[in-house]
């Protein structure tokens, strides 16, 4: 009677285990958000003091690099003509101000989970109506250098291909906001 | 047998003040609260590079490749500045550098001793130094609420 019972509660484990054993179901995969492609989270050693997550610090090179290309660029200057006004010494400068805000926007646009951006959107910051710091409306050519400058600012940081191509798929999904005409 | 009424353990006036002092240390409390909560707020970490200029020099011409090598070594050489970046094409130089270090009029002429064409230094107009890239951050509802704080407790 009792070698039944361990028979039928064996069988029943069996089938327990079995019906719980689901070789059809895939692990669970994340894809790597563009930060964390970057570099993501991992603590580095930053050239401006302190440390700083190195997606950040990646982004924020491309950022300031782009920053000279656009500044350079007579189609984008005059929309960011401000950056080239001398500031007193002491004040913080509007390249120092551009750069650490544009990384703020970068870096959550990319995916990080540590850094938030507090400005305007990108619709009503590019509508003069909204925004009087906005003079006119942007251009499709002008957005176009825009993408063109990142990806060069990019490419100065040696960014990989694959990933300035994803920064300019990123960048084009914003095209409709920016460009108000 | 008449008993004596028990004397009131705190009279009206002690109780009144006893009151007071409650009030006033919630009171203060709460204005220390207050105060603490916007000094915290509107505390930033500084932002890096915050004494980085950003400066432009034009060129009459375009330039070619060795005028611009010649030009972008001397730009480098010279103490303070931090990058540059030349567009030979648009003939146009940035560049940034250390204000407690440098002054733009010094690359400039470091530049005109390099360069044989003509070159200027690129002049913020009044109206433009009014616009610029919207990504600012002033048009945060949060800053604008700060902001306003800050003006009448001013720190």
């Amino acid at each position: 009677m009792n070698t039944r019972l361990l028979i039928l509660l064996l069988g029943m484990a069996c089938l327990t285990f079995t019906a719980c054993d689901n070789d059809d179901e895939e692990p669970m995969m994340t894809e790597d958000t563009l930060y964390q492609k970057l570099g993501g989270t991992t603590m580095v050693t930053d050239p401006a003091g302190g440390m700083i997550e190195q997606g950040r610090l990646g982004l924020r090179s491309v950022v300031d690099s782009s920053i000279f290309v656009i500044a350079a660029d007579p189609v984008l200057s005059p929309y960011f003509a401000s950056l080239l006004a001398e500031v007193g010494n002491g004040n913080t400068t509007n390249l120092a101000i551009l750069s650490e805000n544009l990384t703020d926007f970068f870096c959550v646009a990319t995916g990080a989970e540590n850094y938030t951006y507090d400005g305007m959107d990108m619709v009503s910051a590019h509508d003069p109506a909204q925004n009087p710091r906005m003079e006119q409306k942007s251009t499709d050519a002008a957005y176009d250098a825009f993408i063109a400058a990142v990806a060069e600012g990019a490419m100065q940081n040696n960014v990989p291909e694959e990933l300035i191509g994803e920064v300019g798929a990123l960048l084009e999904t914003l095209r409709a906001d920016v460009v108000q005409q | 047998m008449i008993r004596p009424l028990e004397k009131p353990r705190t009279s009206f006036k002690s109780t009144m003040a006893n009151s007071s002092k409650r009030n006033l240390l919630l009171g203060g409390a709460l204005l220390l609260g207050i105060i603490a909560f916007v000094a915290l707020a509107l505390r930033q970490d500084p932002v890096p590079n915050a004494q980085v200029q950003l400066s432009r020099i034009d060129f009459e011409a375009p330039l070619d490749k060795q005028e611009a090598k010649a030009i972008q070594h001397a730009v480098m050489n010279t103490a303070g500045v931090k990058h540059c970046y030349l567009n030979a094409g648009a003939g146009t130089l940035t560049f940034s550098y250390d204000l407690r270090e440098q002054q733009n009029e010094v690359v400039l002429a470091a530049v005109q001793q390099t360069a044989a064409t003509d070159a200027r230094l690129y002049q913020v107009s009044e109206s433009a130094k009014a616009s610029s890239c919207p990504v600012t951050g002033a048009g945060s509802p949060v800053k604008k609420v700060l902001a306003y704080a800050s003006q009448i407790w001013p720190f």
